[in-house]
């Protein structure tokens, strides 16, 4: 794994949205309410989970993950709402 | 003996069913519900076996009253042998399920279905490996083409011969086990934790080799490409719409000129005049009202959406219309019932219950009743592309998406938005079948027979009676301010009322009311257009009123109709401005 500044808080608190298609990230918890919270557990997604972001849609449109070999969209507000840390996750 | 077969959705297992379904299917009703399994007997290395198909879930933490009765089952005494199939492309997900599964205490069989498709991908997973780690039997299959079946059940006879006596699980889920509570102390405990052991057996037991790339990889970079994709749409929409309107065309004259000749047939015997002969008219008026609106448009518009369903298209448009529709305070899976409006208001406002927020269903109901749907098309061709030229239709259009848009804003500013906006899975495509696309358009049919159609045709003799007793010139004058307020003549109040009914009805009564069929003698261009520019936006008819209260119950519907008449007000008075302004 690439060095990271653990002490760095702008990399602590990268959102989602902050990647582009072809990223590798893993979830590190989830800025929003319990709403948000079930309904993504719901679709597969947990803290500690391996996204690959697959793609954009334009104009602000939502993005397209990967998780758990499931597909997923997230519009840009939930994506926004995901607190992740890039991670290349060869394991998967 | 009795062997259960359990699974997630869409992992194959009522494949694996069907390959076995042997001399004797049957649906059978369990322990005095109606939650129905399907079991069938099976001659296994000479021994009957029943086997009963599951209904697919996610986990054993149910949720729906079915998937409990599948719960409570599994753990009965019915059950002597689980066998759980899981898809071996999505292993992680699957073995969540399988967690669940091995503490209840009874022989489990892990099949690992469509070996092919995680060959493809390029999964090399360790079978061997993973039934030491679990304690328990896992076997290969490719249960479409029939391949390690036998396998999968003479395993299952096996282990029921023996008896329960699994082997203690190695390592990894014996400690996991047993930290589970002091483990994360997170939201949902206990699912986190299998989630995260599910995970991590998959990792260790799944090798990514090189991944092919898929049909489906390749399907989406067309059909969800910033611009290719929005230009299939377009194409696809197109299509639908020729469709729905060549079968709609092709079937409404004939049933209108079919229910004339029965009401003339019906009506002469008493006489015409009366008000029996009225009432009469009135009720078949109803019937031929329900009839046009359910064959010609309503059936195979949700055939056709049956069809994008099934084939998993619909949640790419929703994707690919995402950002629009939050301009609007809405998410990409509001973008539904905004498609179906230009068809019918019906089916459009039954579909806003795939939207999980009550604000969210609230407010697509509420707009796509705006959207002109077949009817009002007719409206609008009838009077001003008939009159003034397709052009001013089709600027008629564009203004009503123009109104579309306004409203959405205004009303969600109004109703702040708490969802977390679009979350939505992408599933694989799949071939639809007839009986899927069948089963769904009957499902929504008999709901519209069932509730909107006697309000339509009770509607319908109402105001045939009142119309006996000569009340048409009360109607004039009840909506009078209305049609005064817009510089229209009083006549046309009936049809307005009457449109209620029947959208079409707007254009068919306006020659009755006017006394003559050439509307432009009647009626001045700024008049023409003002009408129906009205008609476009005013109360949605009485079919798409009782969906509405259906759908969200009596005040949102009361609310809802009070909007359209407003918005119709103000449109219609905007339509009159700017044609006086441009002539």
């Amino acid at each position: 794994m690439a060095a990271l500044d653990i002490w760095d808080i702008n990399e602590l608190m990268k959102t989602l949205l902050q990647f582009s298609p072809g990223d590798s990230v893993r979830v590190i918890d989830f800025n929003g309410g319990i709403n948000l919270r079930s309904k993504l557990i719901q679709y597969g997604i947990h803290p500690g989970d391996c996204l690959r972001l697959l793609r954009k849609a334009p104009l602000g449109g939502p993005f397209l993950v990967e998780c758990n070999e499931r597909e997923i969209a997230l519009g840009r507000g939930v994506a926004d709402k995901i607190i992740v840390e890039s991670d290349p996750c060869e394991s998967h | 003996m009795r062997i259960a077969l359990i699974g997630q959705p869409n992992c194959g297992k009522s494949t694996l069913f069907n390959q076995v379904a042997g001399y004797k299917a049957e649906t059978g009703n369990f322990s005095g519900t109606t939650v129905k399994f399907t079991e069938s007997k099976v001659r296994v290395a000479g021994e009957v076996v029943e086997i009963v198909d599951l209904p697919g879930a996610y986990t054993l933490e149910a949720h729906s009253p079915a998937e409990r009765e599948a719960a409570g089952y599994l753990r009965s005494n019915e059950v002597d042998v689980i066998v759980n199939v899981v898809d071996a492309s999505r292993l992680a997900l699957g073995l969540e399920l399988t967690l669940e599964l091995l503490p209840l205490n009874k022989p489990v069989i892990l099949a690992l279905n469509m070996m092919d498709e995680a060959d493809r991908l390029g999964l090399h997973i360790d079978g061997p490996g993973l039934q030491k780690e679990l304690g328990t039997p896992v076997l290969p299959l490719v249960a479409s083409k029939g391949r390690g079946v036998k396998g999968v059940f003479l395993k299952a006879l096996e282990a029921w011969r023996d008896g329960f006596n699994r082997k203690p699980p190695a390592g990894m889920i014996q400690a996991r086990a047993g930290d589970a509570c002091a483990g994360l102390n997170y939201l949902e405990d206990a699912s986190s934790e299998r989630h995260g052991l599910a995970r991590t057996l998959a990792q260790k037991y799944v090798q990514q080799g090189e991944r092919r790339v898929s049909l489906r990889d390749r399907l989406d970079d067309v059909l969800l490409h910033p611009l290719w994709g929005y230009a299939i749409l377009l194409f696809v929409l197109f299509l639908f719409f020729q469709a729905v309107y060549g079968i709609g065309q092709l079937i409404e004259p004939p049933l209108l000129a079919f229910f004339d000749a029965v009401t003339r047939g019906v009506v002469s015997p008493f006489g015409s005049g009366t008000l029996f002969s009225e009432i009469i008219v009135g009720v078949l008026q109803g019937i031929a009202a329900g009839i046009a609106i359910v064959l010609p448009y309503l059936l195979p518009f949700l055939f056709g959406l049956g069809i994008l369903e099934d084939i998993g298209y619909l949640p790419r448009v929703a994707f690919l219309m995402d950002a629009l529709m939050h301009r609007i305070g809405l998410h990409g899976k509001a973008i539904v019932p905004f498609i179906l409006g230009y068809g019918c208001n019906v089916p459009a406002v039954m579909s806003t219950r795939t939207l999980e927020e009550p604000r969210d269903r609230y407010l697509a109901a509420a707009l796509a009743t705006l959207v002109p749907c077949a009817a009002r098309l007719a409206v609008v061709f009838g009077l001003v592309a008939f009159y003034l030229g397709p052009l001013v239709a089709f600027a008629l259009y564009l203004f009503n998406l123009l109104v579309i848009a306004l409203t959405g804003r205004i009303l969600s500013s109004l109703m702040p938005e708490d969802t977390p906006g679009l979350i939505l899975e992408m599933p694989t495509y799949r071939i639809p079948t007839l009986k899927n696309v069948t089963g769904k358009a009957w499902f929504r049919v008999r709901e519209f027979v069932v509730e909107a159609w006697p309000i339509l045709i009770a509607g319908s003799a109402v105001l045939a009676a009142l119309n006996f007793f000569n009340a048409a010139v009360a109607f004039n004058w009840l909506v009078r301010p209305l049609t005064w307020s817009l510089g229209l003549p009083a006549e046309v109040g009936v049809p307005l009322i009457f449109g209620i009914l029947r959208k079409e009805l707007s254009l068919v009564m306006l020659g009755q009311a006017l006394g003559t069929v050439n509307f432009d003698t009647a009626l001045s261009i700024p008049q023409m257009v003002t009408y129906a520019t009205f008609v476009m936006f005013y109360l949605p008819c009485l079919a798409t009123l009782s969906v509405l209260r259906r759908e969200l119950g009596t005040r949102a519907m009361l609310a809802i109709a009070a909007l359209t008449v407003v918005v119709a007000q103000i449109a219609a008075w905007i339509a009159w401005v700017v044609t006086v302004a441009l002539l």
